[in-house]
């Protein structure tokens, strides 16, 4: 019995079943299907949805930009992590860029892409996108350069004493020792992605996305569909966290054997 | 010691319970509507509001006004709401009936190019792509029924759609804030559209109310009472719409900076107002809409018509309410 206090996909699960009792609850002091419906509702709009072949597409769309605005980040960060980490002075002077990212209200920069995007007739596609990306770059930036600088620095000491290549050098020294760490910082970023995606889809209004159908739902007080596509946007973030995970671990362990 | 401790304790629960019964019961009505054209359309009633009439006007969000309506102890007696959503929310007439539409119509075709789409022309918009507010209410469902009632096809972008040049091509623009972008036209309310073709930049080029029907425009907002007030405060319900409609003659000769001042008087804690003195211009409100239409025969006919319409063209956002849901009391 006590073994299983201890598990932790079943505290887990009791974690989202508190949830689930807490909308119960919530649901029935409200009263008010147009504010809050009942899980059970949802449950039906989200049998719905998963019943029609444009969500699909439009799911696809939305986890291709919350992907792309990935990538970006992660390239940057990581590439502007490595040549910050060789180059102290460089590392200083992003230093108050990443920090200014960093604190960035994201939705009042969507608002000045959208701006811009108008002005030079850029596709409306692209502003989530950039949004994602400008506010997942400080996190992955941080975590690689956080993962670079936590080489020990007596193996890189020996490794410069013994002259042993550069290219031995990343493969045995810093690909081992940074990559877990940046791994699970991405996996959380890749969740984290998907998000502000949405978030930034919604207030845009962007066309063919998960976001653009929340507010069509909701314009259509269609309260039950838009929370059934919130909760599927929870399921799926939670989805790709548990994936990269295991993932992670699971090549960690091929690793280690 | 004792016996005064429990006398005294009895007194003060008397007086208490003595006090609590002879306090005057405040029956406040509670009139909820959004900014905009229907806020302009009770500007007059806001204006003469005082604290001691037992009316509150509250200018609210359009995308939450409907929460002031729905569930077990709904908080407005009287509401302002789109014509499509008082349908599909409240048409039952359980609680609300509808007692006569505020605006008809104050939606505008905008362009930067120099041009005039009428019924004549439509087709030309053929293969542009126009941005509009509110894609899945009113003014997306009025301007589909429009290009469906002259035989121009259209195509929604929102659902997944991807961009035709053998139709028109229609796409949502956020609601707040309303940015222009990725599009050849847009279809902007008044009195929004009128402040974008003050700024310079853009130009009338299209009015959906000469579009719909017979150019008299469309219901649009209507004004929905709870029944207990249309059966207890029948009078006051009454004369509620007769200031209403003594002030769409009063819009065209306040000063404008007392017509905002009054709106602005009764918004919601942190909303930002939709006008102000400077951008309500006498073009801006003569574009709202703003004519008071008693629910008669001709009324009910026209509001039944139009929902009709909306439902042909997309039967999720609109509903037919009962035919209880009209009052014609007003006489």
């Amino acid at each position: 019995m006590k073994k299983i206090f201890k598990n932790t996909i079943f505290l887990s699960v009791c974690g989202l079943a508190t949830l689930i009792v807490a909308w119960v609850i919530a649901y029935l002091a409200v009263q008010d299907d147009y504010v809050l419906p009942s899980p059970w509702a949802t449950a039906q709009a989200a049998w719905a949805l998963l019943g029609k072949g444009a969500f699909y597409l439009v799911l696809l769309a939305t986890l291709g930009r919350a992907f792309l605005a990935f990538v970006i980040a992660l390239v940057l960060g990581v590439g502007l992590a490595v040549i910050a980490y060789l180059y102290p002075s460089f590392e200083r002077f992003l230093r108050g860029i990443v920090a200014v990212l960093r604190a960035l209200p994201t939705m009042a920069a969507l608002l000045l892409i959208l701006l811009a995007a108008s002005k030079w007739g850029v596709s409306e596609y692209l502003p989530p996108v950039v949004i994602g990306g400008l506010t997942l770059f400080p996190l992955l930036y941080t975590a690689a350069y956080s993962a670079l600088s936590g080489v020990d620095k007596d193996l890189l000491e020996m490794s410069r004493v013994y002259r042993v290549p550069l290219s031995v050098q990343i493969k045995r020294l810093y690909l081992p020792s940074a990559l877990p760490a940046l791994c699970r910082e991405g996996v959380a970023a890749l969740s984290f992605s998907l998000k502000l995606i949405v978030s930034a889809e919604v207030l845009a209004f962007t066309s063919q996305s998960i976001g653009g159908w929340m507010q069509t739902a909701n314009l259509g007080y269609e309260i039950a569909e838009m929370t059934a596509l919130t909760a599927i946007v929870c399921l799926l973030g939670i989805l790709i966290e548990v994936a990269g995970v295991w993932l992670v671990k699971a090549w960690e362990d091929r690793r280690c054997a | 010691m004792k016996k005064w401790a429990l006398a005294l304790a009895a007194c003060l629960a008397a007086g208490a319970f003595a006090s609590f019964g002879c306090q005057p019961q405040t029956e406040t009505i509670d009139v909820y509507l959004p900014d905009g054209a229907p806020a302009l359309g009770l500007a007059l009633p806001m204006y003469e509001d005082t604290a001691e009439d037992g009316v509150e006007y509250h200018v609210v969000s359009a995308t939450t006004l409907h929460t002031f309506t729905t569930g077990k102890t709904p908080a407005a007696e009287v509401c302002v709401m789109p014509v499509n959503a008082a349908a599909k929310l409240l048409g039952d007439a359980s609680v609300y009936q509808m007692a006569g539409v505020l605006t008809h119509g104050n939606l505008y075709l905008l362009a930067k190019e120099d041009a005039t789409y009428t019924r004549e022309n439509i087709s030309d918009l053929v293969g542009k792509t126009i941005g509009v507010l509110q894609l899945n209410n009113v003014p997306g469902l009025t301007l589909k029924a429009c290009l469906q009632g002259l035989d121009v096809p259209y195509n929604d972008l929102s659902g997944g759609g991807e961009y035709s040049d053998s139709a028109v091509n229609l796409r949502a623009v956020p609601t707040n804030p309303m940015v222009l972008t990725g599009a050849d036209l847009y279809l902007l309310p008044s009195p929004e559209a009128d402040w974008r073709v003050d700024s310079g930049e853009w130009k009338f080029v299209g009015d959906l109310q000469a579009l719909y029907g017979d150019g008299g425009g469309y219901p649009q907002a209507v004004i929905v009472v709870k029944k207990e007030v249309l059966d207890s405060r029948g009078d006051w319900v009454r004369s509620l719409l007769s200031k209403i409609d003594e002030g769409v003659a009063w819009l065209s000769t306040a000063e404008k900076s007392v017509i905002a001042g009054a709106v602005q008087a009764h918004l919601a804690d942190g909303l930002s107002p939709k006008f102000t003195a400077e951008t309500l211009t006498d073009g801006a409100i003569a574009r709202s809409g703003i004519r008071l239409q008693r629910m008669d025969g001709g009324a009910v006919a026209e509001v039944k018509s139009f929902l009709q319409n909306l439902i042909e063209v997309d039967g999720k956002f609109a509903a037919m309410p009962s035919d209880g849901f009209y009052w014609l009391g007003d006489k």
